[in-house]
């Protein structure tokens, strides 16, 4: 009745046998042969790739009654325990459950008897990055001194968890994702030898499926095996992985091509419908545009990508069809989706959401968009300066150009508002007339609000914009000019200008302004001195003041009244109107802001410190002035929430 | 279900069967004595490793069946006033109804259909051996077995019946016990790995006093998957350890070339004594030298204990060092008067078994030193 | 086939045409992983496979071992599931020192683990030996919402088993035929559900009171656009009070569940360790229940936005989610914009996702009643 696994059956039982790694089994083979073993070694490499088949066939070839020998005969009864798993001396141990220094430190004091049965005692410790720091000192300890009749092999997937001192004190062998030929011929093999018939074509799409593992190449194989028997055919793999239909993504490609939104919402739920895993299908698709991406970006495609000469040139065709900043924007807004959906129960709304994105880039607010809209935006300049198509649209350019003027942004898109009548496709039957199609009718628009991400003015040129390059500038200066520095950075971005909100420009000398921030706001101070805070402000400065103006932060003083710095988590009741307002949002802003990065720092480890900072209630209070605001039984929050 | 038995009995056997419940598990009803009242009346305990069954003397007025809470009938009974008691199920109620003398008291009691069902030995083969020689064995062999649950197999105890003789092994790869024994019944060839609690219970069976008749047979039931052990109406039933038994026999040298001989005691008290210095599992070393046995240990934090011990020997002089807790649980299994304590080299497992008696040896592994 | 414990599951014709073949061909792989949607029907499979991998008649569903099994009281099933908000190292060895043991009634032993991709890293690679080296006749089911969900190193040792969304189609045709609903309102719940079979049977529990919610729902969001800062905050209130309102059942069964294993405890330590379990369960199944009905309410007012989106670019009425109310959706569709829609639909995807992690509820509600104002 028991059925042992085609990896387990068909694990190496010889160096020679281990596919793939000929670097790593060639210098062990050696080592052995001419006695120069190093007592620990390392097998770094990701599943899959026989780290523990290498690290037994290493303990059989050192304790094999024939040897040490690099071919242990397999025949002994030292091999044919060790083979078994019921050698007494060879022991494999896992870290991962065993990951403490107690367990450690229960090593260390075994690790004096002798060996009962064999020559050498072999542990393999599997999944070693996942000891403790320590058991990682302990372990260290015992690899500084290690008996004779010991020799040690650490297996891990994550090399680089794994302490430096560790690493140093042990051989290191790089195991290498197994190519898909190289498994195709092992596959082969195992088909053969379980007398499985198999097409080529059917036994490459399990290699690729395996990305570099032959366990789970060999796994798969087997799922085929029990689903189809004896003859597997190419439509079983696709059917039993999962694998997407690619006609089905290049009709996508073909709607990325005709901006078809309609047409694309239709192929969702038809995918919905039918019961697909659009999760899967969005990672297809993902493969589909960076195939695409590739050949609009690489002279000889194929030297990357694996692919015939004919479903080369279907790709090709669709990439030219493609402008190459758009497959980007393709790739990173249905990367999002895909990431979004690992965590939402409802992959049909991200991904039509995700396609009506992609349709109309309007609706697209990510900084890929807005550059797609800019471009669209000086082509027609650029057109308007050639062909004089603005000039058949006198109302738009001059709206344009007048809003910009007065610094303000286009209030409106400039298409016709009310809904022209649906043009579908051939095909799909035109509603009742209130569906639009405004990818063909509407060049360009502008949001409402940039909502926060990147105000225009980053993207457009600057020569728009009020400057005032004046001669030598000074912290007086600054300091006049703070509010209109302020204002200036929040165009461009309104975190960095709700985090800046919180510093005051204390000093200014050999082109470095110090902006001094309450001890309270740290966080903000952290973040507005480096990377992209840091970077915003500095343009802001020298967009202000003509200079080229370095920023350091300080920490006030803990005795240093700053009338100006509140708690942000307070109300500010004497805020006027306007200011106060605006001063309050970004206010929530930048606690967002802050309680996003914090969030990534903390990795969701402990959502307590984010809950405790930030009160969501207390934030909505304070925008809304505070009576509105529905109470809520905290009581009965907490207990809900424990 | 109505029974009346006295007190003293029914709480003996309320607490034998509890040392089948684990206080590891959440579900209610694991924690319960199931009793059954048919042609006799039985308490019933498993946490689905092992369950144990006891047969309690007294009277069936109404058969049927229920399952009461452990804790709350052992602590019951213990509190009650007179000799006699009376347990009656209350099915209206969903309780049970328990009297004594005037006490009274009525608990609720859980679903019987929930309580799990008891494996079936059935088509299993038997063995029926003595229960003092079972106890016997298991008491010498118990403590080698590991703990450590990362090798599973070494857990459990290697059972072994084979032509009149039964053998229990356990090693935990440090040191190995092996003993056996003659036994009367004829039986085919049976191995299996039971974990250490089921041989624990086992040989804690009380033969009841019967003074005419010799001692009564422990039978011992096996199917693929459990096992099951009757003496006297007490049953205990315990699931088998899966997996391969490592090949313990090749642990076993063929020879020796140093052997000496000791009362178990005088090299215990020694070693106890020298062993007071090796914490921390610090060695403890035997120097042979022709006459004299010197065992000593040292630590750097703590200080050397030396002690000289007169033997007969006259070969060259050898070094062996061994783990003084192992060493000392070996020389406990021995009651004989005197042991043999058999070396080959420092390198090599050392022998401790009872002079003259093949029947139990326990080896260990030496500790490599310096 | 004698597997008829499959029978009831709804819409998974592939997943249980793959499991029937491996069952026929007895080529047993040691551990599957169920991969799909909540709600789908992957929970009721791996019982039925459990039960059919012990069942003399290749599970009948009416035999001892069968309804044991489906009932989760088969002593040779395991059922992992996740305490607290992880799947513990010290359940995965609990488990390891139970499944040294042979079979407790001699046929296979089956380990479910339920919600698998919430076992922390050392929880899943102390599960890797196990599963890497199997001892016996056990088989593992792991349930998880996707591959990715787990280390690959874990999912690399399980043949993947995909459970898919149940197409309408099938929704329907279960809804009228076994349970004699009639055609539109079986429509209607099959849309509501989104391909989950168990949300389907939801709308029916308690005479239909997610329905009646629903309605309340829409109609609430048919008029929220452009009405004043104080009332968008009392349709969150009302929200809000929506999604609390059906716990006190739970609390109570819960309370009592707790009673009722300590009242059995053998010691105070053996109390303490129930009460510390249990604590653990109810806490998990509460928040469980909370994020499920907000998630419920969440699901209901995006699908109204999306409804609304997608008639405006499609003008057609087809795959609306609430097409009862097409006839608004219509009217509607006509005065929103595109770019307000894509908008109120990312936020409200941002707070679904947010529910899980701490988000105070009420306050989400209010962003998100403020953020309807302006559609």
């Amino acid at each position: 009745m028991q059925h042992i696994s085609l990896y387990r059956r068909w694990r190496p039982q010889t160096f020679e046998e281990v596919i793939g790694q000929s670097h790593i089994t060639k210098t062990l083979a050696n080592a052995i042969r001419y006695n120069q073993l190093s007592h620990a070694f390392i097998f770094c490499g990701p599943r899959g790739t026989g780290k523990t088949s290498t690290a037994r066939i290493l303990a059989k070839s050192i304790n094999c009654e024939q040897g040490p020998t690099p071919n242990a005969c397999n025949q002994c009864q030292s091999c044919i325990q060790i083979s078994n798993g019921t050698c007494l001396d060879v022991i494999e141990i896992d870290a991962a459950s065993n990951r403490g220094i107690d367990e450690i430190r229960a090593l260390r004091d075994k690790i004096h008897f002798s060996p009962a049965t064999v020559r050498t005692k072999v542990y393999i410790i599997d999944e070693v990055h996942m000891l403790t720091t320590e058991a990682f000192n302990a372990l260290l300890k015992i690899l500084e001194e290690p008996p004779s009749h010991v020799i040690f092999v650490l297996a891990t997937t994550e090399p680089n968890k794994v302490l430096p001192t560790i690493m140093s004190r042990c051989q290191r062998f790089d195991f290498n994702p197994i190519s898909v030929d190289v498994i195709m011929r092992k596959l082969r093999l195992v088909a053969q030898k379980e007398e499985l018939e198999i097409p080529e074509d059917a036994l490459r799409l399990v290699a690729r499926h395996a990305a570099g593992s032959l366990r789970d190449a060999e796994g798969a194989l087997e799922q085929m095996a029990s689903f189809s028997g004896k003859r597997i055919t190419v439509e079983d793999v696709q059917t039993v992985l999962g694998v997407v239909d690619v006609a089905l993504l290049f009709e996508a490609g073909d709607l990325f091509i005709e901006k078809d939104a309609a047409e694309a919402l239709f192929l969702v739920n038809r995918l919905f419908e039918s019961g697909r895993d659009l999760r899967q299908f969005t990672r297809e698709l993902l493969e589909h545009l960076r195939i695409l991406m590739i050949i609009q970006n690489v002279d000889d495609p194929r030297s990357i990508l694996d692919c015939s000469q004919e479903e080369m040139e279907r790709y090709r065709a669709q990439a030219s069809l493609l402008r190459d900043g758009e497959v980007q924007r393709f790739l990173h807004l249905f990367g999002e989706t895909y990431r979004e959906m690992r965590w939402d129960s409802n992959p049909r709304l991200l991904l039509e959401l995700a396609m009506v994105k992609a349709m109309k880039v309007d609706a697209d607010d990510s900084r890929e968009a807005l550059l797609a809209r800019l471009e669209a935006l000086e082509s027609m300049i650029e057109k308007d300066r050639g062909s004089g198509l603005l000039r058949d649209r006198p109302d738009i350019a001059s709206r344009v150009v007048q809003q910009k003027r007065e610094g303000r942004e286009p209030e409106e898109s400039l298409a016709p508002r009310e809904p022209a009548p649906a043009h579908g496709r051939a095909g799909s039957s035109p509603g009742p007339g209130h569906a639009v199609d405004l990818a063909s009718q509407k060049p360009i628009s502008f949001p409402e609000r940039p909502d926060g991400a990147y105000s225009q003015s980053e993207t457009t040129a600057p020569t728009l914009e009020p400057t005032t390059p004046e001669g030598k500038v000074d912290i007086t200066e600054i300091k006049k000019k703070w509010q209109a520095i302020l204002e200036r950075v929040r165009e461009k971005r309104i975190p960095t200008h709700a985090l800046l909100l919180e510093g005051s420009p204390l000093d200014f000398r050999n082109g470095e302004l110090t902006i001094e921030f309450d001890s309270i706001f740290h966080i903000h101070k952290e973040k507005v001195e480096k990377g992209e805070h840091k970077r915003i402000v500095e343009a802001a400065l020298a967009e202000m003041t003509g200079e080229a103006i370095r920023i350091k932060c300080v920490i006030a003083a803990p005795s240093s009244p700053k009338p100006q710095v509140e708690s942000i988590y307070q109300h500010q009741e004497t805020d006027e109107e306007s200011g106060g307002k605006a001063r309050d949002e970004t206010r929530e802003r930048a606690t967002k802001e802050v309680e996003k990065e914090t969030r990534e720092e903390e990795k969701g480890d402990s959502p307590k410190s984010l809950k405790n900072s930030v009160d969501p209630i207390e934030l909505i209070k304070a925008r809304f002035k505070a009576k509105v605001v529905q109470k809520i039984d905290l009581k009965d929050e907490e207990k809900l929430w424990k | 279900m109505e029974i009346r038995c006295l007190k003293q009995e029914l709480l003996e056997k309320v607490h034998i069967a509890s040392r089948a419940i684990s206080t590891k598990s959440v579900l209610p009803i694991l924690s319960g004595i199931k009793i059954t009242a048919a042609k006799t009346i039985s308490l019933i305990a498993t946490d689905l490793e092992m369950s144990i069954i006891t047969q309690v003397n007294g009277d069936i007025v109404e058969t049927g069946e229920t399952v009461a809470p452990a804790r709350l009938l052992v602590d019951i009974l213990k509190s009650l006033p007179g000799a006699a008691v009376v347990v009656k199920v209350m099915p209206e109620q969903g309780s049970v109804n328990i009297t004594c003398q005037n006490a009274e008291f009525d608990i609720r009691v859980l679903s019987p259909a929930d309580f799990p069902e008891l494996p079936q030995i059935t088509g299993a083969r038997t063995v029926a051996l003595k229960l003092s020689t079972f106890s016997h064995l298991a008491r010498q062999v118990v403590r080698a077995a590991s703990t450590d649950e990362a090798r599973a197999v070494l857990t459990g105890i290697l059972l072994h019946f084979q032509d009149k003789k039964i053998k229990m092994v356990a090693t935990d790869s440090y040191r190995l016990a092996v003993s056996q024994a003659n036994i009367d019944s004829e039986v085919s060839e049976e191995e299996v790995i039971v974990p250490a609690k089921a041989i624990t219970e086992v040989s804690r069976m009380q033969p009841r006093e019967n003074p005419k008749d010799s001692e009564p047979l422990l039978r011992v039931a096996f199917a693929s998957n459990q096992m099951r052990f009757d003496m006297n109406g007490h049953t205990v039933i315990t699931r088998l350890i899966s997996g391969k038994y490592p090949p313990y026999q090749q642990l076993i040298p063929s020879g020796y070339t140093t052997v000496i001989e000791l009362p178990p005691t005088q090299l215990e008290e020694t070693v106890r004594r020298i062993a007071t210095l090796a914490q921390n599992n610090t060695p403890v070393r035997f120097f042979f030298t022709p006459n004299r046995l010197i065992i000593s240990a040292s630590t750097r934090e703590v200080g050397q204990a030396r002690e000289e011990v007169p033997i007969q020997y006259s070969g060259e002089d050898r070094e062996i060092a061994f783990n003084p807790t192992f060493f000392l649980d070996g020389l406990a299994s021995i009651k004989e008067e005197i042991v043999e304590f058999k070396m080959d080299s420092a390198l090599k497992p050392g022998l401790l078994k009872p002079r003259g008696d093949d029947n139990f040896l326990y080896l260990i592994m030496p500790v490599r030193t310096g | 086939m004698g597997a008829m414990v499959f029978d009831d599951i709804v819409g998974q014709d592939q997943a249980l045409d793959f499991l029937k073949k491996v069952l026929k061909s007895e080529q047993i792989s040691h551990a599957y992983l169920f991969v799909g949607p909540e709600g789908v029907g992957r929970r009721k499979t791996a019982l039925a496979l459990a039960a059919a991998l012990n069942c003399a008649k290749g599970g009948c569903g009416h035999c001892s071992r069968c309804r044991r099994t489906i009932r989760g009281v088969y002593p040779d099933l395991k059922l992992i599931q996740p305490e607290g908000n992880f799947i513990t190292i010290e359940q995965i060895r609990e488990l390891q020192g139970s499944i040294k043991l042979r079979s407790y009634e001699g046929h296979r032993k089956v380990i479910i683990i339920d919600e698998a991709g919430s076992m922390n890293a050392e929880a899943s690679n102390a599960l890797l030996k196990t599963l890497e080296e199997p001892q016996d006749e056990e088989v593992f089911i792991l349930i998880a919402a996707s591959v990715e969900e787990l280390l690959p190193t874990i999912s690399s040792r399980c043949q993947v088993v995909p459970f898919r969304r149940v197409p309408r189609e099938a929704i329907i045709r279960e809804m009228v035929d076994r349970r004699g609903i009639d055609q539109s309102q079986a429509d209607k719940i099959a849309r509501i559900s989104g391909g989950t079979y168990s949300r389907a049977l939801e709308m029916l529990e308690g005479e239909g009171w997610r329905l009646e919610r629903r309605e309340e729902i829409l109609s609430l969001l048919k008029k929220i656009s452009g009405s004043p800062v104080e009332e968008a905050f009392s349709v969150a209130g009302a929200l809000l009070s929506q999604a609390v309102g059906d716990q006190d059942n739970l609390l109570e069964v819960q309370k009592e569940e707790m009673e009722e294993s300590l009242e059995v405890a053998m010691s105070p330590r053996h109390g303490a360790f129930i009460r510390n379990k249990l604590r653990k369960r109810h806490a998990r199944q509460l928040s469980r229940k909370r994020s499920l009905e907000i998630n419920d309410i969440l699901d209901i007012i995006s699908s109204w936005y999306r409804d609304l989106l997608v008639y405006q670019l499609t003008a057609q009425d087809s795959f609306l989610i609430n097409r009862d109310h097409r006839n608004e959706i219509r009217d509607m569709a006509r005065r929103a914009r595109i770019e307000r829609l894509t908008n109120v639909l990312k936020e409200i995807g941002k707070i679904r996702r947010m529910v899980g992690f701490y988000v105070n509820p009420g306050a989400a509600f209010e962003y998100l009643c403020l953020l309807l104002r302006e559609v």
